[in-house]
């Protein structure tokens, strides 16, 4: 928000208006906000003594404001990169040239556990594998813009981005209205539409679903709030049965067929005579279903080989290769632990390092080097020796910040940004905007919801 | 639309709870009044409501059931008592969650208050002895408006049909036991029976339950009020808890159901429901005398049960 020679141009409007309320004032917004969050059930559970208590996912009432001219920046180069993405798992599940050609090792590939063999063949619609992505961004303290991480599979979150905004309308309207702020309501539309186009051309009123693991699962709300937004049915895998290589839902009239999933659940759940055998979150039949071309899955089956943490660093090497391109969005320098001298490298400067396992999320699986104990050091040691392909490091980023109003007054904290993304046969759409994730602790880079996270509206704004 | 069988499920199932919370709390308030006008009578207790809503024992009962803390916290919170209101509306607020996308927005905000209010402070308040009546008529609102909401935003179609003939069979089997209740312990405590009785205070505090009592002034006044009181629980045409107006209820959405969702099997149901129907349809008063009104009052229950058990196998038959 602020600058050395004073408040940021975007800033000005809002600062202006939000400087003339008092603090009890925007206290009471927070808590009227929260209290909305609450009702709304927009919350998720943290177990403690055997019982689920329910929380918020904290929303800090200052937005973060994005001019329209870095957005153009950002979003050019989530395209780039989703475009790269999609022709890799094209390729990947389909020739490997990539691999022939030695820009990704093979080893790489055959050694990554989301790299499902069952999925070589398989014709997708449209040729589109990532319809639905979150990239995550950070921006670092030159002001360029980072992918810290590609979200390609279920990514989750952007109910958050669409509540943040509903919520901010409410308490801020004035503010909001003069802002010329763009709007990202249209996003489920959006979805849908691409949902629908993905059903077998000759199916005119194609029954779409979003198949859920269930009220158990944190992004519940998510899913709930999706199909509501889409006019479609959440299903869960009871609801749904395959017969004859057709995926069918139970409903009191009988047997309904449906023609496309949008599916918020792993691909290892979602066949138990294909993948795990001990799900019960998944669908007998239902990639047999799929392989013949009666379903459509969104996203596609086997993304996680092109988000996996080790993969990542190869994505700029993949938009020069598909696209003849160099990146318009850079990557974090990426250290693979299963190189002798790249992880000699590491563990000299792990004080300054961030070590991640390459198949984990949500901050889990993550040490940081700067706050970790000799102890916690030794372990992750030993986790390396043990598997090194499981993890990667990146030197620490010392994120930029934006003002949240805690404790009474305006403080700084760091922040990430996930627009999300959608990608359908006419091209790739971003709402603009995203989820501004913060980490609410002071001094902390972590802003995962499960570690002390939070969020805030983001809002993208013509000058 | 189509309807998923799990989505009638849990919508059928929403609303019975919605309902049992609601004349849980009614049947609270009705006790908790009459012990604050300090009126002594063996008959005036907590054990119709705790035989209702708990699975204590007869001797548990006779131990707590002068002590209004403990009923309260009992049937508000008590981890052990599985009809608790806490657990109720855990249960109502679980269908709603996994149906959000079939109910109104409106109607999942409400749930959602009515819940985080019985775990913010009406839960506290159970547990420390503090419930005071303006909480429960506080709560009692609020079930209300999601009733409420319910009728003015829920979209008229299969889901309407479901939630609706889970309110009418939990209403039905709700006047059913609470009557057979009534009608046990006087007889138990009582030389006059029942049938005969005239002493008003008693079957006041049913009515009051039912929130039947101003149509029972309304109705009656020769002083008959036992007979009169199972008139109007069993047969008012206008009393909207009674046997017979909910009966008449359920059967338009059981039409609808039947209408919308031809599978096999539902002639059968059809046919059984028929029975159950005519039977209230066709009775009245006169077919009922002291020594046939228990075992009619359980007959009814018992075919009724029946009925939804069918009802639940054929239409949500998911697993």
């Amino acid at each position: 928000m602020q600058a050395p020679e004073g408040i940021r141009t975007h800033y000005e409007i809002f600062y202006k208006g939000f400087s003339e309320l008092s603090v009890p004032t925007i206290e009471q917004k927070q808590r009227y906000a929260n209290e909305l969050f609450l009702n709304q059930g927009i919350t998720f559970t943290v177990y403690s003594d055997n019982e689920g208590i329910e929380r918020i996912f904290p929303f800090d009432i200052v937005p973060r404001i994005i001019r329209a001219a870095e957005w153009e920046h950002i979003e050019k180069g989530i395209k780039q990169r989703l475009k790269a993405l999609n022709l890799f798992l094209n390729d990947i599940y389909g020739e490997q040239q990539i691999l022939k050609d030695n820009i990704v090792p093979a080893s790489l590939i055959t050694s990554c556990p989301n790299y499902l063999r069952e999925t070589h063949g398989i014709k997708v619609p449209h040729n589109i594998f990532i319809h639905i992505s979150g990239i995550d961004l950070v921006r670092g303290k030159d002001g360029t813009f980072y992918v810290l991480e590609d979200n390609l599979r279920t990514p989750s979150g952007v109910s958050y981005m669409l509540e943040n905004r509903e919520i901010t309308k409410r308490i801020l309207p004035n503010k909001f209205a003069k802002s010329n702020v763009r709007m990202v309501s249209n996003y489920p539309l959006l979805l849908n539409k691409t949902l629908n186009a993905l059903a077998p051309s000759q199916i005119s009123n194609p029954t779409v679903v979003l198949l859920t693991p269930g009220i158990h699962n944190s992004a519940y709300y998510e899913h709930t709030f999706l199909a509501r937004q889409m006019g479609i049915q959440l299903v869960e895998s009871r609801d749904l049965v395959v017969d004859n290589q057709k995926v069918f839902m139970k409903t009191t009239s009988g047997l309904k067929q449906v023609h496309v999933i949008y599916r918020r659940i792993d691909d290892d759940f979602l066949d138990p005579l294909v993948f795990r055998t001990d799900s019960v979150l998944g669908v007998p039949g239902l990639m047999s279903a799929y392989r013949k071309g009666n379903v459509a899955l969104a996203n596609a089956v086997g993304n996680g080989v092109a988000d996996d943490k080790a993969v990542y660093a190869y994505v700029p090497a993949m938009i020069k290769y598909y696209l003849d391109e160099d990146p318009l969005l850079p990557n974090i320098p990426t250290y693979h632990l299963s190189e002798p001298a790249q992880k000699e490298l590491v563990y000299r400067d792990i004080n300054n390092m961030v070590i991640k396992e390459t198949n984990q999320s949500g901050g889990y699986g993550m040490l940081m080097g700067n706050k970790a104990t000799d102890e916690e050091v030794l372990k992750i040691k030993t986790a390396i020796e043990k598997n090194p392909r499981n993890f990667i490091a990146q030197p620490i980023i010392p994120l930029s910040t934006c003002p949240c109003f805690i404790d009474g007054k305006l403080t700084p904290r760091h922040i990430d940004l996930r627009p999300f993304a959608i990608y359908g046969p006419d091209g790739i759409e971003i709402v603009p905007g995203g989820l501004t994730r913060v980490a609410l602790r002071e001094g902390s880079l972590v802003v995962n919801s499960s570690q002390g996270g939070g969020s805030k509206d983001t809002w993208i704004v013509d000058l | 639309m189509l309807l998923l069988s799990r989505t009638a499920d849990s919508l059928y199932w929403l609303s019975r709870y919605i309902y049992r919370a609601d004349s849980l709390l009614r049947s609270i308030r009705t006790n908790y009044i009459t012990y604050l006008d300090n009126y002594q009578d063996e008959l005036q207790s907590w054990e119709q409501t705790l035989l209702l809503y708990t699975q204590l024992s007869e001797q548990n009962i006779s131990e707590i059931k002068h002590n209004s803390s403990t009923v309260i916290f009992y049937l508000v919170s008590a981890q052990e008592n599985t009809n608790s209101l806490k657990t109720i509306i855990t249960k109502a607020r679980e269908n709603a969650r996994g149906v959000q996308d079939h109910i109104t927005l409106e109607m999942w905000n409400q749930i959602n208050k009515v819940y985080h209010l019985v775990y913010k402070e009406i839960e506290y308040s159970a547990v420390s002895g503090t419930m005071t009546l303006e909480q429960i008529d506080g709560l009692i609102k609020e079930i209300q408006l999601f009733i409420g909401l319910t009728d003015t935003t829920m979209p008229r179609g299969q889901g309407w049909n479901f939630l609706n003939t889970g309110k009418f069979v939990e209403r039905i089997l709700h006047t059913l036991y609470i009557t057979g209740i009534y009608i046990e312990i006087k007889n138990k405590y009582d030389i006059v029976q029942a049938y005969e009785d005239k002493d008003i205070m008693y079957w006041k505090s049913m009515m009051l339950s039912l929130s039947g009592y101003e149509l029972f002034l309304k109705t009656y006044n020769d002083g008959n009020h036992g007979f009169n009181a199972l008139q109007q629980t069993f047969f008012h045409k206008n009393f909207p808890q009674s046997v017979s107006y909910s009966m008449e209820r359920l059967r338009r959405n059981l039409d609808n159901i039947f209408k919308q969702n031809v599978i096999p099997g539902c002639d059968e149901l059809e046919r059984r429901f028929g029975k159950l129907h005519s039977n209230i349809r066709f009775s009245d008063m006169s077919d009922l005398n002291k020594e046939n009104i228990t075992p009619f009052i359980e007959k009814t229950a018992e075919d009724l049960i029946e009925f939804s058990n069918l009802f639940s196998k054929l239409y949500f038959a998911y697993h």
